[in-house]
């Protein structure tokens, strides 16, 4: 009985700061008003036509497409390599590809800024890139790990000696049965990516703004309802993306063992 | 190249000349971080013939499988499949079959294109591949399952469903990893019948591993006991089970009695040796007969011992214990010194504990075995 | 397939992300490395000599030890909040089951699923004076209630519960993992000898999550300590850490080596964190042979427990 009950007030402490950020953008008033005056979903159509949150979930979507794209295609081929190959330093190489978890992202977001604007990519989509990627890589590789594991090999073997080529196996066999691992990856690599301020508010310049950076700057200079209604924009791309990797997955387990975000 | 694809279109069964060895493995080595798996193994398998590979988890002979499909790179020795060596030659072009011990259906895709992979790898023209792939669902008793896809199928129909992929390429040669050992007891019984019948049927050349013993005489042609990676004995099935070679397959083939006996008396092609006091038995088939005096160790199998209740003074021993097992008692019988094993049918009343019994066997029944 | 070849193609597979893992994780620490030991100048940000005068300056000063003191402080009471609040929660999961457990689990993922920017933004709505929900509510309750215009936006107590809104997720997600390994049938041999619910609580559920505790402290506290979203807003310029100095030091003062010595601090701190837990679990698990009710897969290994 204690348990359950101190469990539903914990749970209102966590739904609580969502419903404010949702109620805030339904006011009818210019300024935030929590419960809300009046309904109205003006304000998301205010958001939805401002140039920057336009230009800012722009240049969010391209970073984390690349990103995505290119943390599943270097998982998938580190990931294959310690699975499948023997080979001197092939414990050292594993732990090595977690460390980036080990390293508080404040830390490392500042090493990039330093790295970055010595090989003149602070400021660009390419800086942005590099530095989601690193982040994100422990996340694709575990979510590959665990489905190459399970890709019993005698499957391959099989393929083989029916007279299939390595390659044609990769293609036909291996990539197929593997497919919701690299989903998974993929899917996850975006979100961190799309989300992540900690690393963008380094590495961003004047025309590199991501979306969440967009409605940070807002939250310091012009708190308002179409900016609530922008963030229950955010949060719902963001659950439609994770029910998708759920289907996959199962969200829990992906993201059970670590930071994300 | 043209030439050789049109050749494995067709397949090469049809065209390999009956009799004649298919495989033929020549001084085979394996070492796998310090431990030696194979060590020198020879073997030969004919066109047409069943050879089971048989022996205990680690003997080799999965590994011996693995070599000939090409999985695993000998350190040493030549393995020729038709004539040819295939030293190097990649599996994907050996032209083999497989059925492996866990079910590897492509879950990715339905029965049919499970069954027709091998054929599009081989560019077989549409037409042909729906014939081919029907007749081969046909053959293993799953025409009409071909949408289905494995997780839709039970283990036993998936194992069918292995074969027919298997078999529909007509390779030169069938590879079996203990591609029964998942299914249970009964399934197991029906599909070695059916995997023989399609065996003949089909005049394939299949080489069969199992570490089950009964599967393998009830299957095969030949026989070949695997142990630390040497071939133990080679043989067909009744010669392994009536007079296994050495210890190791006596003790593996099961119930059969291995007791140490003195020869007393010594001749051509028999013995005469003394296992307890007041017990000299005779032994036929004796191809080097050892000297009167040195020790030999002899096999019986336990169906073979009889006993009868007799006085105590012609007795040679007491029954110690009857276990019922179903179809036959087990007598453990007790001896001046050691023990002996005598399976009986059941159906008259078993021989009581204790009582003192005599033991009568034919010298043909007996073997020597190797040291 | 030969050990050269073997050994040739893991390394053709290795080397792209061997290069990003340079390029943006080697080079960037090295760099750290590099400026916390430089000397700080207006005009070209940092030049030689070689000193480590910014380490002696951050401990000497009164307003960055002063930065130091208040993370650590900050990120002890908001682990201290995450347990407490936690464990009955992670609790209550390994009991739910069905629907129940599925809208539990997305509401317990969803701070860590959402930018951070959006949180920090929800929280500065929850805090503000007057207006805010904290401030309406306490409003209306007779002890503290009549002055609202003490708002919890810029202080440390309002920063130390956003930060718990914030990490009690990482708190839940490894006592969950913990508790769930915990077999059934102890509690069950524990019932059989006698022990009450709570007695077999007490003694067999929490001595066995104690490495759960553990990890997810250390988790939740080196998050805390280096989270930046939430005390740049929540915080603001009133109640700095050491993220939000680093911060400022890196993007507005242009001070590198001032931002660089903070963060290495901040790095240092964490590692310590981790290491001296890594020592307290192996040690707890020899001592009491335990590992056969918590496998090692249940606890997240040093080099897995993600900051």
């Amino acid at each position: 009985m204690f348990v359950r009950l101190t469990s539903y007030a914990v749970l209102g402490f966590l739904i609580i700061p969502l419903l404010v950020v949702l109620l805030a953008a339904l006011t009818t008033t210019s300024y935030i008003a929590v419960p809300p005056e009046g309904i109205t979903l003006h304000w998301f159509v205010d958001a939805l036509t401002d140039e920057g949150f336009r230009d800012g979930a722009t240049v969010s979507f391209i970073v984390a497409a690349i990103t995505a794209l290119l943390t599943t295609a270097l998982a998938l081929s580190f990931v294959w390599a310690v699975e499948r190959y023997r080979f001197p330093g092939r414990s050292v190489v594993t732990t090595l590809s977690l460390a980036p978890l080990t390293v508080p992202i404040i830390v490392l977001a500042i090493g990039l800024l330093f790295a970055m604007s010595e090989i003149g990519v602070a400021g660009t989509i390419t800086g942005l890139v590099i530095g989601h990627t690193v982040i994100s890589f422990p996340y694709a590789v575990r979510a590959i790990s665990s489905s190459i594991a399970g890709l019993d090999q005698d499957v391959e073997r099989a393929a083989s000696i029916l007279g299939a080529p390595p390659l044609r196996v990769l293609l036909r066999v291996s990539l197929p049965l593997i497919a919701p691992g690299l989903t998974a990856a993929a899917l996850f690599a975006f979100l961190v990516s799309y989300n992540n301020v900690t690393i963008s508010i380094f590495l961003a310049g004047p025309t590199t703004q991501t979306l969440p950076l967009v409605i940070f700057n807002e939250t310091y200079t012009s708190v308002s309802p179409s900016l609530a209604a922008m963030a229950t924009l955010l949060v719902a791309a963001t659950i439609a993306l994770v029910a998708a990797l759920d289907r996959k997955l199962g969200v829990y387990s992906a993201l059970s063992r670590g930071r994300a975000l | 190249m043209h030439a050789l694809r049109e050749r494995l279109r067709r397949g090469r069964a049809q065209e390999a000349p009956a009799g004649g060895a298919a495989i033929e493995l020549q001084g085979i080595r394996k070492r796998y971080e310090g431990a030696q798996v194979l060590e020198s193994v020879d073997l030969t398998v004919q066109r047409g013939e069943f050879v089971c590979l048989l022996g205990p988890s680690g003997c080799g002979k999965t590994t011996t499988l693995n070599v000939i499909a090409g999985f695993v790179e000998p350190d040493s020795g030549t393995m020729l499949l038709d004539g040819r060596r295939m030293d190097g030659t990649p599996p994907h072009r050996r032209h083999l079959g497989m059925v492996f011990q866990r079910y590897t259906l492509f879950p990715h895709m339905t029965m049919f294109d499970n069954v027709a992979f091998g054929l599009r790898i081989r560019r077989v023209p549409r037409a042909e591949i729906q014939e081919r792939v029907e007749e081969s669902l046909a053959l293993v008793g799953l025409s009409g399952l071909g949408r289905r896809y494995a997780s839709e199928l039970s283990g036993g129909q998936q194992q069918r469903a292995a074969l027919a992929r298997a078999l529909v390429v007509k390779p030169s040669v069938l590879l079996y990893d203990e591609p029964l050992s998942s299914l249970d007891a009964l399934l197991r019984r029906e599909m070695q019948v059916e995997l023989r019948r399609i065996h003949e049927e089909q005049g394939l050349t299949s080489i069969y591993v199992t570490h089950d013993q009964e599967e393998a005489l009830v299957m095969s042609d030949r026989i070949v006991v695997l142990h630390d990676g040497r071939i133990e004995q080679d043989a067909p099935p009744e010669a392994v089970y009536r007079r296994p070679r050495t210890r190791f397959v006596a003790e593996f083939l099961g119930d059969c009695n291995i007791l140490t006996a003195v020869v007393v008396q010594s001749e051509r092609g028999a013995i005469r040796a003394e296992i307890a006091p007041g017990w000299t038995v005779t032994v036929g088939g004796v191809d080097v007969p050892p000297a009167p005096g040195s020790l030999v160790t002899l096999g019986i199998r336990e169906e073979h011992v009889g006993i009868e209740p007799v006085a105590a003074e012609a007795s040679v021993g007491t029954v110690r214990n009857v276990i019922y097992r179903g179809s036959s008692w087990r007598y453990y019988v007790g001896l001046h010194t050691g023990e002996i094993r005598a399976t009986h049918v059941a159906g008259a009343a078993a021989i009581a504990a204790g009582e003192a019994v005599a033991l009568t066997t034919r010298p043909e029944h007996w073997f020597v075995l190797e040291s | 397939m030969t050990p050269r070849l073997q050994h040739r193609r893991a390394l053709l597979l290795i080397v792209p992300s061997a290069i990003v893992f340079v390029i943006g994780f080697v080079v960037p620490l090295a760099y750290m490395v590099r400026y916390s030991l430089l000397h700080y100048s207006p005009s070209s940000v940092a030049e030689p000599p070689v000193t480590l005068s910014n380490y002696l300056s951050f401990f000497k000063d009164d307003y960055t030890r002063g930065i130091l003191i208040r993370t650590l402080r900050v990120a002890f009471f908001t682990t201290l909040a995450a347990l407490v609040l936690g464990y009955p929660l992670a609790y209550y999961l390994t009991r739910a089951r069905g629907a129940v457990k599925r809208v539990v689990i997305v509401i317990v993922l969803s701070p860590m699923l959402i930018s951070s920017a959006v949180l920090a933004f929800a929280w500065l709505e929850l805090l503000a004076p007057s207006t805010g929900l904290v401030a309406q509510a306490t409003s209306k309750l007779p002890l503290i209630g009549s002055d609202s215009s003490t708002s919890l936006l810029y202080t440390e107590r309002g920063l130390v519960l956003a930060l718990t809104y914030e990490t009690l997720v990482f708190m839940v997600i490894t006592l969950h993992a913990s508790l769930e390994t915990i077999d059934r049938i102890h509690l069950r041999a524990a019932a059989v000898l006698g022990a009450r619910p709570s007695s077999a609580f007490v003694r067999v559920t929490l001595p066995l999550s104690l490495p759960g505790i553990f990890s997810g402290c250390v988790l939740v506290f080196s998050i805390a300590a280096s989270s930046l979203l939430i005390p740049l807003v929540v915080g603001a310029g009133r109640v700095p850490m050491l993220a939000t100095y680093a911060y400022s030091q890196n993007t507005t003062t242009l001070n590198w080596p001032a931002g660089a010595t903070a963060g290495l601090v901040l790095l240092v701190v964490t590692l310590v964190l981790l290491f001296g837990f890594t020592l307290v679990v192996s040690r707890m698990r020899r001592g009491t042979r335990r590992p056969a009710a918590v496998p090692q897969s249940a606890q997240p290994a040093p080099e897995e427990v993600a900051v």
